[in-house]
């Protein structure tokens, strides 16, 4: 796996004109991935499609945050075909005009399915983190992809941050007085910035955990030297 | 610091890490070819004395290094990125190398390294071959929707149907499959749709799309075929998704079916195909859409045609 000189600096490239990338923001202190997004450049302009959390999923027209996104372009859509791009970021847009998502620790490999109704694989309603709600995104879009771009059932919650997650059961608790906790229990994890990155470097899926513990430390010192310039 | 087109040879075809001062005989073959090209290059611009080579050591690394003030050099490259159609001779240029990369056996990256930033180009070079302009003596299609009363069917070699529309005879080529399937129709009016290939000078030939029940389904899908093709904004993909949706929800299979195989061929720009394809995905394993799986997947390699490393 060839990681050297394989990520970029937004904005410091300006080729190609028209790509679809995996990205993450850059925590300034310890240079490590702390959000997800998918950026999108089309005609030379660029475009965040992301989950804040705090906020409803959205498309960011001609984004433009200089220095602290790291991404890696999905060859999955030809970047010398604008037309390929433009119909992925309408897609973006959908997807988020149609998304109800709430904050939670969950993942259980649904996906967006285009109808304004969340395809829920397990039975529960759309939950997601930044990460996940990315993932579900990119799954739709990549016609190769049959299920999901992780093996989910080998990731679990060891990485869920308590204060967030308790956080966002508060409000999960007030917006569905119904949910079936077992259910949502059986699905948390937390699937980390970096790891999602990590996928960008893969092209057969799902992509087993190993895989990506296996390149996450070059990525991460690939990340911090380029900081280091 | 100057500009620079950096090709990496990294490992020999059994996996072997490579050294300057360690070349296989198949790497030196690689790297004549690359060495040439960038001759090639050189003697394409306005002053290709004032072009320089450099090989690296570390990986075996052949750059060839533009004039700092030459901005064709650097369009040109932005162009290939983009999959725009350059100069023959260039392209040509460039293609021995793409060629070269593309090979099974040794893999290589590439670098175009701009104003100090490194880009990596070498999903570029391994994937939709570059192209040139051609001139005049292109060949124009065009989706066209005809009737007529189908006055013969069949073929041996080459099968195709005949009709007959106001006087005028056509001669459609088709599957046998296809064939077989229309035949039914014979001597009644057919209602179908092809694709219209005309050469500079010569008589133009069809080759069928589709065939439709009646006149009013062969016209809603002309219909909707021209909305597509005259709406120029984004919004074309939310009509074809929207369109899609609403069939899905009217169980209207048929016509989901009209749909997929009119867009089905390689003029079709990649961003319908792909918003069918996206928006048919989340339903095509379903027993309700059976019947759409052939096309899905005819559709799928449609898409796979011009794509980067075969990857959808």
């Amino acid at each position: 796996m060839l990681v050297h000189d394989s990520l970029s600096k937004f904005n410091d490239h300006d080729l190609p004109e028209n790509f679809v990338s995996i990205a993450v923001m850059i925590d300034p202190k310890n240079h490590e991935p702390r959000h997800a997004a998918i950026l999108i450049r089309y005609k030379s302009v660029n475009y965040l499609h992301h989950y804040p959390g705090g906020s409803p999923p959205l498309v960011e027209d001609n984004f433009n945050e200089s220095g602290w996104y790291i991404y890696k372009i999905v060859d999955s859509f030809s970047y010398n075909d604008p037309s390929d791009i433009a119909s992925f970021l309408q897609y973006c847009r959908r997807v988020c005009k149609n998304s109800n998502i709430t904050y939670s620790y969950i993942a259980d490999g649904s996906a967006y399915t285009q109808t304004g109704d969340f395809a829920s694989k397990q039975g529960l309603p759309e939950f997601g983190t930044c990460v996940g709600f990315c993932l579900n995104t990119l799954q739709g879009g990549m016609i190769d992809i049959e299920s999901t771009i992780l093996e989910l059932s080998e990731w679990d919650d060891s990485n869920v941050d308590v204060t967030i997650g308790n956080r966002a059961q508060s409000k999960v608790m007030v917006k569905y007085t119904d949910l079936d906790w077992d259910l949502y229990n059986a699905f948390k994890k937390r699937i980390t910035p970096l790891e999602y990155l990590c996928s960008a470097y893969f092209s057969s899926f799902p992509i087993a955990k190993n895989d990506i513990t296996v390149i996450a430390k070059q990525v991460l010192e690939e990340i911090r030297l380029i900081y280091q310039n | 610091m100057s500009n620079e087109l950096k090709i990496r040879i990294i490992q020999d075809s059994k996996g072997n890490k490579l050294r300057l001062n360690a070349i296989t005989i198949e790497a030196v073959e690689s790297l004549k070819i690359f060495l040439e090209s960038f001759t090639t290059l050189a003697n394409l611009y306005d002053n290709p004395s004032d072009f320089k080579v450099s090989l690296t050591k570390g990986s075996i690394e052949s750059n060839l290094i533009p004039p700092t003030n030459n901005r064709q050099f650097n369009q040109d490259i932005k162009d290939i990125v983009n999959g725009k159609l350059g100069d023959k001779d260039k392209i040509k240029a460039f293609r021995t190398i793409q060629d070269r990369i593309k090979q099974n056996g040794l893999s290589y990256q590439v670098f175009w390294k701009i104003n100090n930033k490194t880009n990596d180009l070498t999903n570029v070079f391994k994937g939709v071959n570059f192209r040139y302009k051609r001139n005049r003596l292109d060949t124009e299609f065009e989706t066209v929707f005809l009737k007529g009363k189908l006055f013969d069917a069949g073929g041996k070699t080459i099968s195709n149907i005949h009709i007959e529309q106001f006087d005028e005879e056509f001669k459609i080529e088709c599957s046998k499959d296809k064939v077989i399937q229309i035949n039914q129709f014979i001597y009644n009016t057919v209602y179908i749709s092809a694709i219209k290939s005309t050469k500079v000078n010569q008589r133009p030939t069809y080759t069928l799309i589709d065939y439709y029940h009646n006149q009013k389904e062969q016209s809603e899908c002309e219909k909707f075929h021209k909305l597509i093709l005259k709406t120029h904004g984004l919004e074309k993909f939310d009509i074809v998704h929207d369109k899609l949706i609403e069939l899905l929800e009217n169980d209207n299979i048929q016509f989901i079916s009209y749909l997929m195989n009119i867009f089905n061929n390689i003029h079709t720009e990649r961003g319908i195909i792909r918003t069918i394809l996206m928006t048919i995905k989340p339903f095509i394993k379903t027993q309700k859409l059976a019947m759409l799986n052939i096309g899905y997947e005819s559709l799928s390699t449609t898409l796979r045609k011009e794509s980067l490393n075969n990857r959808i």
